[in-house]
């Protein structure tokens, strides 16, 4: 069995907690603070602030007039939203470069960023409100494979090998090897750095969706991203081959055939623009 | 302004079209495609702004650019493989097949496809 407690503790040690979230979220709560407070939080981390602008400036958003301050910020996108955006922002820089020739940070985050807009196009479509937790879920939901690259770099090239020989898909053979899938370790790592389990359940279970026992829609919703981007070709998760898609999350979804093109149509655009928004972090 | 039952592939945009949140679905200026309208239905526009007549002499732009027979080929390689360990016997399966077939064979011959998946 793997000691998955040793390879989180040791990976927490190299990445960045995202601490505006947490001041954030629990201002949120709090039923005592102000629109100011909220702002002052995001105003203290400037390149946060900076990303945030751009994003509520971006086409997605199509505000008619410049976004230039973060309290127009928040009227305009919403606290919620907002919130979820911080996260992205945070992950997105928390975690160092790997210096490791398996492993491209690069087309990893650009998968991830793949499966966000997939999640939010899905979720869109579906008409669920608050639409950037979905692009949240999808930015995060490989997040286990970071672990293991950053914490096990030795287990992450066995990972490989293994999986390059027996020609089965990558989350098959973590289960071979270690009994457990980076979607768990993902998860185990989000609930050690204290996000709630709407984030952390539907990660844990993207490759079974049929096994997740709440935020069922959540899971389905990443897992079917998680084939279109690899289907469109977004990025580079590390996984060569699409997995089997879970007819049970299909059914959940309730998507028809007639709305697959318009919506990988949707998710190539939105996909583009994203990477702009994020290309200034993304390692170059 | 046009109703969206009533577009006509060819017809072009005389602004932007974005759905009920804001989100980008076709720009100004572009000459609309059948794939165009679907969109436009499938996210909910009920009536779109419209240059005054049909732009007859240029050929709507069609969604997958004709493709060399061989960037066509070679996407089919490329997605049978991707494609190999998956449920090809879903409906939903099959259609994402024809579009990363169609999308990888676009790529290419764009010259943007990076050899990404070997």
């Amino acid at each position: 069995m793997y000691d998955i407690d040793a390879l989180i503790s040791q990976t927490a040690t190299l990445a960045t907690p995202p601490t505006t979230y947490y001041q954030l979220n629990s201002a949120i709560n709090n039923p005592n603070s102000s629109l100011k407070d909220i702002g002052d939080i995001i105003n203290q981390d400037a390149s946060l602030t900076a990303q945030l602008l751009r994003i509520a400036n971006s086409a997605f958003f199509s505000f008619p007039a410049e976004i230039t301050t973060v309290a127009q910020a928040i009227t305009i996108v919403g606290i919620q939203q907002l919130r979820e955006l911080t996260l992205a922002c945070t992950v997105l820089r928390a975690f160092p470069s790997i210096p490791n020739d398996d492993f491209n940070i690069n087309g990893f985050w650009q998968h991830s960023l793949g499966v966000a807009v997939a999640s939010r196009v899905i979720a869109s479509l579906r008409k669920e409100s608050n639409v950037e937790r979905y692009y949240v879920l999808g930015l995060l939901h490989d997040i286990g494979r970071i672990i293991i690259c950053l914490g096990d770099p030795g287990g992450a090239r066995k990972l490989l090998q293994t999986t390059h020989q027996s020609k089965r898909l990558l989350h098959e053979t973590e289960l071979a090897l270690w009994q457990v899938d980076h979607g768990e370790i993902g998860a185990r790592f989000l609930a050690h750095w204290h996000l709630p389990p709407s984030i952390h359940q539907p990660i844990h279970h993207h490759h079974h969706p049929e096994s997740a026992e709440h935020y069922q829609d959540e899971c389905a919703t990443l897992h079917m991203a998680d084939i279109i981007a690899h289907a469109l070709q977004l990025g580079n998760s590390g996984e060569k081959r699409i997995a089997p898609l879970s007819d049970i999350a299909w059914q959940r979804l309730g998507i028809t055939l007639e709305q697959l093109p318009e919506m990988t149509e949707q998710v190539k655009l939105q996909y583009h623009e994203s990477i702009q928004l994020f290309k200034s972090t993304l390692h170059s | 302004m046009v109703q969206t039952e009533h577009l006509q592939p060819g017809m072009r945009l005389r602004s932007d079209v974005r759905d009920g949140s804001g989100r980008l679905l076709a720009k100004a200026d572009t000459v609309l495609t059948a794939q165009h309208i679907k969109v436009f239905k499938t996210w909910g526009i009920t009536e779109v702004c419209i240059n005054d007549c049909p732009i007859e002499e240029e050929q709507p732009q069609r969604s997958v650019t004709p493709s060399t027979e061989a960037a066509i080929k070679r996407a089919h390689e490329i997605a049978d493989e991707l494609f190999s360990l998956t449920n090809l016997q879903h409906p939903a399966m099959q259609q994402l097949f024809d579009i990363s077939v169609q999308h990888i064979a676009v790529e290419l011959n764009n010259g943007k496809k990076r050899d990404q998946h070997v």
